[in-house]
């Protein structure tokens, strides 16, 4: 496969921010909720996500490529088992580290979390070694960011603290410490970058050698978030009637019943 | 019938009061991605209350042996995942001779046994004690916990999709975080703490 | 009505000659008699959390829209109506930070980003709901001028929460209708909350169905699986004028954006949010969980009318009427 190696600030700006795994492809949400309960989660989970993501990235990308998907799959666990059993085990028993159960939990559960997964199969198994790696480096680095400012707003809104140390908040949103806090946050910044990925990806275009086609649509058997963007590029054509649509609402005409 | 009873509180624990997917946002990855297909929905909830009891009635038996039960929690969650992987593999190897070419059906395979769902349901069957009854019904409601929320999730897509009024950064994955969020909301009105504290 | 717009219905955008003015006007006008209600009954302190509830919902619609660029959205009047909503939900003498937080939530995670008025999940509800999340303790707190009332500082929820009922007799029943009991400081006068079902029967007959099945479902299982010793009877007058029940059956629930299109299809939504109002009363920690339960019954709505059959043809109906 002849291609030219895009530039690591291109790929990130890409997987990492323009298309970032958790806010806009919705993958790896099981662990963001454990993640980011707090900032110390946060940096334990990314670093585990990191090292998982980047391993089976190149350890797929090096060997797997004859390997049968149904298999592969699989093999994607074994490995994200050897690196994260070792890790929560030296934990556990060498450091004074107090996992709380939920940590204890998910770190195991990043050994299926859906970013590896998707990542290896449509960038790794398809993609020279060093692109792999590039991939899987810039995608945990575009999670962990968001893990790591989601951690920090939970912690200090949720608990009034900042890595463990009070805060003296006068008051707490005990809410934002629970699952749904996580999901409510995530929407906040979802449409954050939504806000600013028109200038992004501006700024790439830009760039004379960017690569124009995205790892994305490239699998027929992944096809399931057609439907979602069919629906989106429909409502987005709508925003051009909105303003009538606004009008007719205010406007004074009677109630049906 | 007091066993009968204890059955039935198992599965609505696992799928209202602490529904697996909104609370703990188990599998929540997948449950998005398979939300806008509801024509998948009875063999996912089929396959994933297969994986989950399977590999949940293994693991259970295998803790009850004293070796493992006094590993580390580590080497409990290494047992586990090899369990898993074990069961799906095998479970494909089977798909693979008797239906050679259903890829699709390979794929759906895939997505069901390897998630986050499947793999935690062992620890839950542990962290709550379960006999070998409950742990089968409840791996049995994990098939269930997910397909309610998949479906929720998938109709609160649609009408988010077709409602113009959504402001323009929000639209897309914004708005369905926001939502799965609410509706994550809604469900604490069962228990009011997390699954996992 | 040409066709197209007919088939647009299905979803989140409600007939549009349904004006948003005129239907949240009306809930305005009714939720005005509760108000004027807490007033009487704990003063100037409640006209305070209402005030506050208010002022953060428009306030923080303004900066929405400001930050948005957008201004029209106040004036379809839903920021009133979930800012009053959430306040006389509260007790009146909650700190000013919970209705500030609950009126921000719903407006800012709620209203905004899901659609204005056309919004699937209720504001006022998620709002409530957050807010109880976030400080339980003093939301289910009900101590100012609790010398005054029937119980004391304890409300209906807390009684049955605890597995008591008391004798029912003429005197005592009325302060229970009447709304003299603890509680949240708008919702307790079950009187006040017929009389704005009778002035909505009046103005949406149709919206009723719903409150009916939420109504029927709730006294079906106080009868049913009962919390208290006392009698049939007493249960479920005890459990229907507890919390904020009978105020989520006229108020909540007939909501227009997360109304089913057709008839039966309101009387089992309203059903289910009962269902899942008294299974949460029952296993849950909130002492009243109607608004989680709203919710999830609004989320579950659209899953509910993919299922249930005779929908569509309905819904023509509905939009041709």
């Amino acid at each position: 496969m002849k291609e030219q190696t895009p530039s690591f600030r291109d790929l990130y700006l890409k997987s990492a921010v323009l298309s970032n795994p958790v806010l806009v492809q919705m993958v790896g949400l099981c662990p963001a909720v454990a993640a980011t309960a707090s900032v110390r989660c946060a940096v334990l989970i990314s670093a585990a996500l990191s090292l998982d993501l980047i391993v089976t990235c190149v350890l797929a990308s090096v060997l797997m490529k004859r390997i049968p998907r149904a298999v592969r799959v699989a093999l994607y666990l074994g490995i994200g088992l050897a690196l994260l059993c070792p890790l929560l085990y030296f934990i556990e028993t060498r450091t004074l580290m107090n996992l709380g159960q939920g940590t204890k939990v998910y770190l195991p559960l990043l050994a299926v979390n859906a970013v590896t997964a998707l990542h290896c199969e449509k960038v790794a198994v398809k993609k020279p070694v060093r692109m792999a790696f590039l991939d899987a480096a810039a995608v945990s680095l575009g999670a962990s960011i968001i893990f790591l400012i989601v951690g920090t707003l939970r912690e200090v809104l949720g608990s009034g603290a900042f890595a463990g140390i009070d805060l003296d908040l006068p008051f707490t949103l005990k809410g934002l410490s629970l699952p749904f806090g996580c999901f409510i946050l995530f929407g906040f910044l979802a449409a954050g970058l939504q806000a600013i990925s028109p200038y992004l990806r501006q700024a790439q275009e830009e760039e004379p050698d960017a690569p124009a086609a995205q790892p994305q649509e490239a699998d027929p058997q992944d096809d399931l978030w057609s439907d979602i963007l069919e629906a989106e590029a429909a409502s987005s054509e709508r925003l051009a009637a909105l303003d009538e649509f606004t009008e007719r609402l205010i406007g004074g005409e009677e109630d049906a019943q | 019938m007091k066993m009968i009873s204890t059955l039935l509180i198992t599965v609505l624990y696992t799928v209202f009061v602490q529904n697996l997917v909104m609370s703990a946002g188990l599998g929540m990855s997948e449950a998005i991605r398979l939300a806008a297909k509801p024509e998948k929905f009875r063999s996912l909830a089929i396959m994933i209350s297969a994986f989950s009891v399977i590999t949940g009635t293994i693991c259970g038996a295998l803790s009850r042996i004293p070796a493992i039960a006094t590993l580390p929690f580590a080497g409990r969650a290494a047992v586990y995942g090899g369990v898993l992987a074990a069961v799906y593999l095998i479970a494909a190897l089977l798909l693979g001779l008797l239906k050679p070419q259903d890829r699709r059906l390979r794929g759906t395979l895939g997505i069901a046994a390897l998630n986050t769902l499947v793999y935690a349901v062992p620890f839950l069957n542990e962290f709550a004690a379960y006999s070998f009854a409950e742990s089968f019904f409840s791996g049995l409601a994990a098939g269930a916990a997910f397909v309610l929320a998949a479906a929720v999730i998938g109709r609160g897509a649609k009408l988010l999709a077709s409602n113009s009024n959504i402001p323009a950064i929000f639209r897309g994955s914004p708005a369905l975080f926001l939502y799965v969020g609410l509706v994550s909301l809604g469900f604490l009105g069962f228990s009011g703490t997390a699954l996992f504290q | 009505m040409p066709d197209s717009a007919t088939k647009r219905t299905e979803g989140a955008q409600k007939p549009s000659h349904v004006t948003a003015l005129r239907l949240f006007g009306d809930y305005l006008l009714m939720l005005l008699v509760p108000t004027v209600l807490a007033v009487y009954y704990y003063g100037l302190r409640a006209l305070a959390v209402v005030g506050v509830s208010v002022g953060a919902a428009v306030l923080t619609e303004a900066i929405f829209s400001a930050v948005l660029g957008r201004s029209y959205y106040v004036r379809d009047l839903t920021s009133l109506f979930s800012g009053l909503c959430i306040a006389l939900m509260l007790p009146a003498g909650v700190p000013f930070y919970v209705p500030v937080a609950a009126s921000a939530f719903a407006v800012a995670a709620v209203k905004m980003p899901l659609g204005g008025s056309g919004a699937p999940i209720m504001p006022a509800a998620a709002g409530f709901a957050f807010a109880a999340v976030c400080f339980r303790t003093e939301i289910f707190t009900y101590t100012l001028r609790a010398e005054q009332k029937l119980l004391g500082a304890q409300s209906l929820g807390a009684l049955l929460g605890g597995g008591n009922a008391m004798r029912l007799n003429a005197a005592n029943l009325m302060d229970v209708l009447g709304g003299n009991v603890a509680g949240p400081m708008g919702t307790g006068c079950g009187l006040l909350m017929l009389a704005c079902g009778v002035y909505l029967l009046m103005r949406r007959p149709r919206a009723l169905l719903a409150t009916a099945g939420f109504l029927g479902a709730c006294a079906l299982w106080a009868a049913i699986l009962p919390r208290s010793n006392g009698g049939v009877l007493t249960n479920i007058v005890l459990e229907l004028c507890s919390g904020s029940l009978l105020f989520a059956a006229i108020f909540l629930v007939t909501d227009h954006a997360t109304l089913p299109a057709a008839r039966w299809h309101r009387v089992v939504y309203g059903a289910l949010c009962g269902v899942l109002c008294m299974a949460m009363r029952r296993s849950g920690v909130f002492e009243e969980p109607v608004c989680f339960a709203i919710v999830l019954g609004n989320a579950l709505r659209p899953v509910l009318e993919s299922i249930l059959p005779g929908g569509g043809q309905a819904q023509r109906k509905e939009a041709r009427a």
